[in-house]
């Protein structure tokens, strides 16, 4: 059994320097502003930037917006299909692990050949119509999370009861929703939420092709052409999806991985 | 001359100790079973035979050679588990096989072999499925056939019936027994079913917090429990405070009926209460009054298939007695007046814990 | 849950049950299913004509997008190999290993972190570990090691596959935990018993068991490292050719405008992770069968 320990252990010590090592090396960088000393200037700077303000308040609404219609999706369907419909639940399943499937290059292409300015429904005319469009791309890249983690929750709770009882006392269909079901399931939006929050944050590719301005574009444009803001913003962006990913332990239990922002 | 031996074993887990004291020694093709209820260190025994775990003190001898601190893998032991714990990538004839090619036998001997455990088995035509593809009862049967095939010198059992349909659970008693009987091999068997345990064994240890409270024959455990727990372990009990009167006659006196027992009062003195138990199977109705005789009220009537347990009432305090079936004529009617009589011999005193 | 078959009388008609999965099924045909289907359907389409043709695909054999494909295939081949050897590695020493308890906790939030910490954060952060002034590369420095000297370079394929590293590893962990702690420990002690050594438990049983999990999951790491652009695009921009990068510049215009070829890209590129995803599923659904 030694041999077996002795072998573990060192597994875990090199898996940690290899995690541990870009981490610490990006936070020393970012100190590294003011020559010949450590201090927050790249911080300080990153946070005075119009820019910065600007793109990362986009990319908040963005991920409000998107956490809101997710859930207005996924809730009613998850409800419906484990109440009335099971027989659509493979159906529905395999199409929310469809954007897992699909690389997010090739859906951004698909919507600008089918949403662009050359097509029926021009939605990249307008800059409200690209707003849009991007927040419908964010609902996609959540879906997978949102679907499992409110469908999971779903069937913690006796949603036939919870439904028989609400009607008994002459609920309609919105109000037990909103009323009943949405409460209850609180726990599994919020885990969907804040996932969805962090893959909207940091998301690059649909922004940058549907050239709006948020936050990923903001990065990757700094990154050309600043030398120590990038590792400040880097430090900032992996403590943000450390906190979401802390919030949805909090009240999910469960880490699940994302793809996607890749 | 004992082939497997255990001698003042313990096992202490931090300032948890499991199993006190152990001693025992076991005839070579003996069938021994370790009943208790659960965490009463059975398991843990067994798999410090098994060499899962090491006694903490003490020491474990197998036909005269000292294994206490051997690996698991070098003891020739075959065991049964639970949870039948097949080899899921591995065909039938795959599992029952392993252990004959891990000692590097021929293919030609592993195929004879198998052959012949699946026959003892009775299941030869499945030697090319899948675990998953079997049921419980099969599964354990393999599992059976895996741990007999190379021969072991003990066979270790960790409840393996406790899994499965009690229809199949008697059937497979059965089997097991007869396996054993025939192959001789020396058997420790790991139950908390009391019938499992009186109708397969050769001998029993009671067990209870890690200490062996009886080491006797079924019968023994059953018709002369040694101390409370054991009595009432094994079977059911009517548990009786009986009045000292005479402690060298056996005279006492039961719920004021006068009765003699062939227990031992040791000295007890007149007037002393000693707690004293009859099996419901002891008593039988009678018309007579006199010694060894209760009278009390019926209470209710438990069909039983077999047998009626009826329920009395003497003096406000229950006394379950089965009667056999005789048909819907014979069956005691709630609320009747019914005597009750029973040997001397059947009045045991529960001298012990 | 009821088992009883007696209809419910639910106030709730059927058909309001249809109502409420419809916005569901709107927005999939509209934002996930018919973009995609419209992008394979103009792959076959004829850039100037709209009529079926084949040219496109044809189009897709030559040397530079050859090249292309392959660049890809070999990153995400490569990126997938390591990320699951050692993904597999770093699960068993901390699940099976014989290590304390806290370790698996902090590894799974870990991995879950880190299988999110990706695109262009991730190339910022490998920068400032192995860039030609990077915290890495000054220490080693420091010991005589000089890797840029040696000919190493972060902005080469083996610099983006090692970037690629950070997230597959966690994704690898995260999937293959579960498995692992599908091995019962009855199986270890069975073949103990038996007489076998850790070595040929492992080698007989554990692995063979283990196996269907963990090539699926190199192909869900395959996928994942070949739809993977926006690290790419922070490290190496338009250096190493990926697939993905080569759609971006497709879509972005900056190549010859001919978006008929981008689709007949993105048709590659789909069936490749689709076909790996499936692989995926497959290999899971019989493993689980195994372990039922």
């Amino acid at each position: 059994m030694n041999g077996t320990k002795i072998g573990a252990w060192i597994a875990a010590t090199l898996g940690t320097l290899y995690f541990l090592a870009p981490l610490i090396a990006t936070f020393e960088f970012s100190l590294r502003m003011r020559r010949g000393e450590y201090s927050f200037d790249a911080y300080r700077e990153v946070f005075a930037s119009g820019d910065f303000q600007a793109s990362f308040l986009y990319s908040v609404v963005q991920a409000v917006a998107t956490i809101v219609v997710t859930t207005l999706i996924v809730v009613p369907t998850a409800y419906f299909v484990q109440l009335r419909l099971p027989k659509l639940r493979g159906l529905v399943e395999f199409i929310t692990l469809l954007p897992l499937v699909i690389p997010v290059i090739v859906l951004v292409f698909g919507y600008i050949k089918l949403y662009g300015s050359s097509s029926i429904l021009p939605l990249t005319a307008t800059e409200t119509g690209s707003d849009a469009l991007l927040m419908f791309g964010y609902v996609c890249l959540g879906l997978p999370y949102m679907y499992r983690s409110v469908e999971t929750a779903l069937r913690s709770i006796d949603v036939r009861t919870l439904t028989e009882a609400a009607e008994s006392q002459g609920a309609g269909i919105v109000t037990i929703l909103f009323r009943v079901i949405l409460p209850n399931i609180r726990s599994g939006i919020l885990s969907g939420a804040f996932l969805t929050f962090a893959i909207v944050i940091g998301e690059f590719t649909f922004a940058s092709l549907l050239d709006r301005p948020a936050f990923g574009p903001y990065l990757q444009l700094i990154g050309a052409s600043r030398a120590y803001e990038p590792s400040a913003l880097a430090i900032m962006a992996f403590a943000l999806t450390w906190a979401c990913m802390g919030l949805i332990m909090l009240f999910g239990g469960r880490t699940p991985s994302a793809a996607g922002k890749r | 001359m004992s082939f497997l031996t255990l001698a003042g074993v313990q096992k202490t887990y931090g300032a948890n100790v499991v199993v006190k004291d152990f001693n025992l020694s076991v005839e070579r093709g003996e069938f021994v079973t370790f009943l208790g209820p659960s965490g009463c260190g059975k398991t843990t025994t067994l798999r410090m035979i098994a060499g899962f775990e090491t006694p903490t003190t003490g020491e474990i001898h197998i036909n005269d050679k000292d294994v206490t601190h051997m690996r698991a893998n070098k003891r020739a032991i075959g065991m049964v588990f639970q949870a039948y714990a097949l080899f899921p990538n591995m065909t039938v004839a795959q599992n029952i096989g392993f252990g004959l090619k891990i000692a590097g036998k021929s293919t030609f001997d592993i195929k004879a072999r198998v052959t012949e455990m699946l026959a003892m088995i009775k299941l030869p035509d499945l030697a090319e499925r899948y675990p998953y593809q079997l049921s419980g009862g099969q599964q354990q049967r393999v599992s059976l056939a895996r741990a007999l095939a190379p021969n072991p010198q003990i066979l270790l059992l960790d409840e393996p019936l406790s899994a499965l349909d009690a229809r199949i659970r008697v059937s497979l008693r059965e089997e097991i027994r007869s396996l054993q009987r025939r192959l001789g091999v020396t058997t420790i068997f790991v139950t908390h079913d009391q019938e499992e345990a009186l109708s397969m064994s050769d001998r029993v240890v009671v067990m209870r917090e890690g200490e062996i409270d009886q080491i006797g024959s079924p019968t023994d455990i059953y018709n002369r429990p040694r101390t409370k727990f054991v009595a009432s372990f094994v079977g059911t009990l009517n548990h009786l405070q009986a009045k000292i009167v005479d402690a060298a006659s056996g005279e006492v006196e039961i719920e004021g009926h006068r009765a003699f027992t062939r227990s031992h009062l040791n000295g007890a003195r007149p007037g002393d209460v000693m707690p004293m138990a009859l099996r419901p199977e002891a008593l039988r109705p009678t018309d007579a009054n006199g010694d060894n005789v209760i009278s009390g009220t019926v209470e209710d009537a438990a069909f039983h298939g077999a047998v009626i347990r009826v329920r009395l009432r003497v003096n406000e305090k229950p006394l379950l007695v089965d009667v056999f079936n005789a048909g819907e004529a014979g069956a005691p009617q709630p609320g009747q007046t019914l005597n009750v009589s029973f040997r001397p011999e059947d009045l045991i005193a529960l001298t012990g814990e | 849950m009821s088992a009883v078959q007696t209809p419910r009388r639910f106030r709730i008609p059927q058909f309001g049950a249809w109502l409420g999965v419809g916005p569901f099924f709107l927005f999939a045909v509209l934002f996930l299913i018919w973009p995609t289907i419209s992008l394979l359907v103009g792959a076959f389409q004829d850039k100037d004509t709209g009529g079926f043709t084949f040219s496109n695909l044809l189009r897709l054999w030559q040397p530079s997008i050859q090249h292309s494909y392959m660049l890809s295939i070999e990153i995400s081949a490569a990126s997938a190999l390591w990320g699951a050897i050692v993904g597999l590695i770093l699960a068993l020493a901390v699940l099976r290993g014989g290590l304390p308890d806290w370790l698996r906790p902090t590894l799974m939030t870990f991995s879950g972190v880190a299988s999110n910490f990706a695109g262009v954060p991730l190339a910022f952060a490998f920068m400032a570990t192995l860039g030609r002034l990077g915290f890495v590369t000054l220490l080693l420095r420091k010991v005589g090691i000089d890797i840029y000297g040696a000919g190493f370079n972060l902005f080469t394929f083996m610099g983006l596959t090692l970037t690629y590293l950070y997230f597959q590893i966690p994704l690898m962990v995260l999937v293959v935990t579960p498995a692992i702690d599908g091995l019962k420990r009855e199986w270890n002690e069975a073949a103990e018993i038996l007489g076998a050594s850790q070595f040929q438990y492992w080698r007989l049983i554990a692995f063979p068991i283990l196996w269907p999990s963990i090539l699926g999951a190199s192909l869900l790491l395959f996928a994942n490292a070949f739809g993977a652009i926006a690290t790419a695009y922070a490290l190496t921009g338009s250096f190493l050719n990926i697939v993905p990068i080569l759609l971006y510049a497709q879509i972005r215009g900056d190549v010859l405008h001919d978006p008929n070829l981008g689709y007949a890209l993105a048709l590659g590129m789909l069936l490749i992770t689709g076909l790996s995803n499936l692989a995926y599923l497959y290999l899971r659904a019989r493993a689980d069968r195994w372990i039922k």
